[in-house]
C-alpha cells in the first residue's frame, strides 16, 4: 500500500513543479509583495517633532522656563525658540515648527501672585501628535510652576523660616519619579510577517487546486481505472494528501529561505519555523481536503476556497501588521492568523519551539480534525 | 451597436451568475472596508505606548494613571514583557514605559532602529512633573518642619492655590480623511478591487478564448470590433457598479464627504476603463484560466500595494513614492486625495485624468491587439 500511496504522491508532486502557474503562486507572490512592503516601511517606526517656545511674557520665570526648554529636546524631539512670539500661527501655518508653546504675557506675575495661570498650545489641526505631544510638555512645565507655588504657600503655613529658599530648593528638585532610556535588542522586518502571511493565502489556493484534482480525476474516469486495478482508495487519497503537504512545506520552505538567507529577513528560530510551517500547512491542507470533500461540484469546491481564503487572510491580518480592534481579536479564530502569531512570536519576541506550541497543537489539530473529515467525505466519493 | 450591447448584455448576465466574482466584487471590498473603518479607526492625535507595571507604589500608580490620561500618548497595558518587547520591534506600539516599584527609575524603551524616544521620554518626564507636585513640596519642607505638619501644609496648599492649566488650540481645518477613517478607506479599497476584479475577468476570456469564440465572431457580420467593445462595455460597467456599491456605502452608511460629483464621477469612469481593459489584455495573454488568476491576485495585490491603496504613499520614501507612481492606483490615489480633502473640480485634477486617460487608452490598445492576434491566428 504505501508504494502505491508514494507512487500517487511522486506523480502529483512532478506534475505540481512543472505547473508555472503554481510557481508564480507558491514563491514569485509572496517574495515579491514581502520586498515590496518591505521597501516601503524598511526603516521601522520614525517620528520627528520640532516644538517651538514663543516667550511672551519677558518675565524672569518665563525666561528661565524657555531657558530650560530649549536645546534639551531629544531622539526625535526638538525645542526652539520662537523669534516673534506676536506671529506663532505665522510660524505654524509656514511649518517651521509642528506645535509652539506659548507663554502669554502676564504669566510671571500671575504665578507669583498665586492667581489662576496658563500655557497656551499652538498647533496644526494636520498633525494632531505633535499638538499633543506639545500640550504634555506644557503640562510638565505647568506642574513645575505649581509645584513651586505650592511649596511656597505651605512653607508660609507651616512656618517655615526662609520661604524663598524652600521656593529655589522645589524648583531644584527633580521629580519625584525619575526616567531613564533603555532600548530594546534585535530588529524586526517586515518582511517576516509579509512573507509567510501571503505565502498561506497563495497556499489556500495552491492546495485546494491540489485536493480537487482528486475530483477532477474521478470525472474524467482516471479514478475508476486507477482502482481498477489493486490500489485501494485510501493509498489513492492518502497519496494526494502527501503531495498536497510536500508541495506547501516545500513552497512555504523556500520563501523562508529565499527571504532569510537572499534579503536578510529573519523569521527567527530555525526549528521553531519548520515546525510552524508544518503546522500550517496541515491546517490549510486539511480545511481544503474538507471543502474538497463536502463540495457538490468541482466549480463548487473552486468558489468556496477561493471565498475562504481570502476570508480568512482578511481575518486573520495577512493584509495589515499590527491592527487593533475586532480585527486584532478575530484573526486567532483563522489558522493562518494563528499561524502568523506563531511567526511573529518566533521573529519579533524571540521565542523558541517551546514559546509556539499552543499555536503548532491548535493547527495540527485543526488540520488533523479537518482531514479526517474531508478525507472520509472523499472516500465516500471515491467510491460512489 | 445593438449588437455591442447585445454582447453586453450576455457578458453581463455570465458574470452574476459566478459566484466568486459576485464575492470578490461585492461582499470582500464591503467587508475590508467595514475591518478597516472598525480596526485602525483610533485618532492618529496620540502615539501608541505600551505600558508594564508589576508593583506601582502609590506614586507609581498616579503616573500610571496621569499617562493613561495624556493627550500625547495612547497607553496599552501589558503583563508579559515578552509581548511588550514583540510590539516594540513590530513598531505597533511607538515605545514602551516599564513603572517599577517607587524609588527605581521608570525605564522608556524603544526600538534600536526607530526614532522618536525623546517624544516618549518628554511625556513620560511632564507627567512626572505632574504627579510630583505633592512629594517634592513635603520633601523640601520636611527639611525645616515634622513630616506631618509639612503634609498638612501641602494638603491645604493643593487646595488653595489655583491651578496652572494649559489651553491648546488647533490652527487651519482637519481634512476629511483625517477625520473620517472610512474617508481614506472607501477610496483605497475600490481602487484596489476595482482593478483587481478587473483582472479577475481575464479567466472567463481565456476560457472563452479556449473555446474559439473571438474566431467564431470573425464569420459574424458585425466582426471582432463590435464583439470585443461589447465586451469592454460590459466590463467597464461591472467595475461601475461596484464602485456604485462602494461609494453609496459611504456616503449612505459612513457619511463620508466626497467631494465636488462631478470629479468623482469622471475619475470612476476613467478608472474603470483601465481596469476593464488591464483584464481583457491578461485575458488575451495568459494560457489557461487558472494562470489568468494566478497572476490577477498577486498584480492586483502587488500594484495596489506600490500604488499606495493599502497605506498612502505619503508614508513611505520618495523612490517608492516615484516608483508607486508609474500605477494608475497611484494617480488615482492623488485625485482622490484632492477631491476628498481639497474640495478639487475637474480642473483641480487634470493632471490626474490625463495620466489616467493614457492608461486607460494605452491598456485599451495593447488588449484590443492581443485579443485581435488571438483571434486571427488562433493564439
Amino acid at each position: 500500500m504505501w508504494r502505491t500511496t508514494w507512487l500517487i504522491a511522486a506523480l502529483g508532486l512532478r506534475r505540481s513543479l512543472r505547473d508555472r502557474s503554481i510557481l508564480i503562486q507558491a514563491l514569485v507572490a509572496p517574495i515579491v509583495i514581502a520586498l515590496v512592503v518591505g521597501a516601503a516601511f524598511g526603516s521601522g517606526f520614525s517620528l520627528n517633532v520640532t516644538i517651538g517656545i514663543a516667550d511672551a511674557d519677558r518675565s524672569e520665570i518665563s525666561t528661565q522656563i524657555a531657558k530650560g526648554l530649549v536645546g534639551s529636546g531629544g531622539d526625535g524631539i526638538a525645542f526652539s525658540a520662537v523669534g516673534d512670539p506676536q506671529s506663532v500661527e505665522a510660524a505654524v501655518e509656514s511649518g517651521s515648527y509642528d506645535a509652539v508653546v506659548v507663554m502669554p504675557a502676564g504669566l510671571g506675575e500671575a504665578v507669583l501672585a498665586g492667581e489662576a495661570a496658563q500655557l497656551d498650545v499652538v498647533g496644526a489641526a494636520t498633525d494632531p501628535l505633535a499638538t499633543s505631544v506639545a500640550q504634555a510638555v506644557a503640562g510638565g512645565v505647568a506642574a513645575e510652576l505649581q509645584t513651586a507655588r505650592v511649596t511656597a504657600v505651605a512653607a508660609n503655613q507651616a512656618g517655615v523660616e526662609d520661604v524663598t529658599a524652600s521656593i529655589q530648593k522645589a524648583v531644584a528638585s527633580p521629580p519625584a519619579i525619575t526616567v531613564e532610556q533603555g532600548e530594546v535588542d534585535g530588529t524586526f522586518s517586515v518582511m517576516a510577517y509579509f512573507a509567510p502571511g501571503m505565502a498561506m493565502l497563495f497556499l489556500f489556493f495552491i492546495i485546494g487546486d491540489g485536493a480537487r484534482s482528486i475530483v477532477a480525476e474521478r470525472k474524467q474516469g482516471t479514478l475508476p481505472r486507477i482502482l481498477a486495478a489493486p490500489v485501494s482508495p485510501t493509498s489513492v487519497l492518502l497519496g494526494k494528501t502527501a503531495q498536497v503537504m510536500v508541495v506547501g512545506v516545500l513552497s512555504m520552505t523556500a520563501v523562508w529561505l529565499i527571504t532569510w538567507l537572499g534579503f536578510g529577513a529573519d523569521w527567527g528560530d530555525p526549528v521553531g519555523v519548520f515546525v510552524v510551517i508544518v503546522a500550517a500547512v496541515t491546517a490549510i491542507a486539511g480545511i481544503s481536503l474538507l471543502i474538497t470533500g463536502f463540495a457538490r461540484t468541482e466549480n463548487q469546491a473552486d468558489a468556496l476556497t477561493t471565498i475562504v481564503a481570502l476570508l480568512f487572510a482578511v481575518a486573520g491580518g495577512t493584509f495589515f501588521l499590527g491592527a487593533t480592534g475586532v480585527l486584532n481579536t478575530m484573526r486567532l479564530f483563522t489558522p493562518n492568523g494563528l499561524a502568523l502569531s506563531a511567526f511573529v512570536d518566533l521573529s519579533a519576541a524571540q521565542s523558541g519551539l517551546a514559546g509556539v506550541m499552543p499555536q503548532v497543537l491548535l493547527l495540527l489539530a485543526i488540520g488533523i480534525g479537518t482531514a479526517t473529515a474531508g478525507l472520509l467525505a472523499l472516500r465516500n466519493k471515491v467510491l460512489s | 451597436m445593438r449588437a455591442a450591447l447585445a454582447t453586453a448584455r450576455v457578458e453581463w448576465i455570465r458574470f452574476f451568475r459566478d459566484r466568486i466574482a459576485m464575492f470578490s466584487t461585492i461582499a470582500l471590498p464591503v467587508v475590508l472596508v467595514l475591518l478597516i473603518g472598525l480596526s485602525f479607526g483610533q485618532s492618529n492625535s496620540r502615539l501608541p505606548v505600551g505600558l508594564l507595571s508589576e508593583n506601582p507604589g502609590p506614586l507609581g500608580t498616579s503616573l500610571i494613571n496621569e499617562l493613561e490620561q495624556s493627550a500625547a500618548v495612547d497607553v496599552t497595558l501589558y503583563t508579559d514583557r515578552r509581548d511588550l518587547y514583540r510590539d516594540i520591534r513590530m513598531g505597533t506600539v511607538g515605545g514602551g514605559v516599564d513603572v517599577p516599584a517607587d524609588g527605581s527609575p521608570v525605564q522608556v524603551y524603544v526600538q534600536q532602529a526607530s526614532s522618536g524616544a525623546g517624544v516618549i521620554l518628554s511625556t513620560v518626564n511632564a507627567a512626572a512633573a505632574q504627579v510630583s507636585t505633592r512629594a517634592v513640596a513635603v520633601d523640601v519642607l520636611s527639611g525645616d518642619v515634622p513630616v506631618a505638619r509639612a503634609e498638612a501644609a501641602v494638603d491645604d496648599a493643593l487646595a488653595q492655590v489655583p491651578p496652572v492649566t494649559v489651553a491648546a488650540r488647533s490652527l487651519g481645518a482637519v481634512n476629511e480623511m483625517e477625520e473620517n477613517r472610512f474617508a481614506s478607506a472607501v477610496p483605497s479599497q475600490l481602487m484596489l478591487f476595482v482593478f483587481l476584479n478587473g483582472l479577475l475577468g481575464a479567466s472567463a476570456l481565456v476560457q472563452a478564448r479556449q473555446l474559439r469564440v473571438f474566431q467564431r465572431t470573425l464569420a459574424t457580420p458585425h466582426g471582432l470590433g463590435v464583439y470585443l467593445s461589447g465586451l469592454g462595455a460590459s466590463r467597464v460597467a461591472i467595475a461601475l457598479l461596484q464602485s456604485a456599491i462602494l461609494l453609496g456605502l459611504g456616503v449612505l452608511s459612513f457619511g463620508i464627504d466626497f467631494g465636488n460629483p462631478v470629479a468623482v464621477a469622471v475619475l470612476v469612469v476613467v478608472y474603470s476603463v483601465i481596469a476593464g481593459a488591464a483584464g481583457m489584455l491578461l485575458g488575451g495573454i495568459a494560457k489557461t484560466p487558472g494562470q489568468a488568476v494566478a497572476v490577477a491576485v498577486p498584480a492586483g495585490i502587488v500594484l495596489g500595494m506600490l500604488g499606495g491603496t493599502m497605506w498612502p504613499l505619503s508614508v513611505v520614501g520618495p523612490l517608492m513614492s516615484r516608483i508607486g507612481h508609474l500605477t494608475p492606483q497611484a494617480w488615482a490615489m492623488d485625485a482622490w486625495n484632492q477631491i476628498i480633502n481639497d474640495g478639487a473640480g475637474l480642473a483641480g485634477i487634470a493632471t490626474e485624468l490625463a495620466v489616467l486617460t493614457g492608461f486607460a487608452v494605452g491598456l485599451s490598445a495593447l488588449a484590443v491587439w492581443a485579443l485581435g492576434r488571438h483571434a486571427r491566428t488562433g493564439r
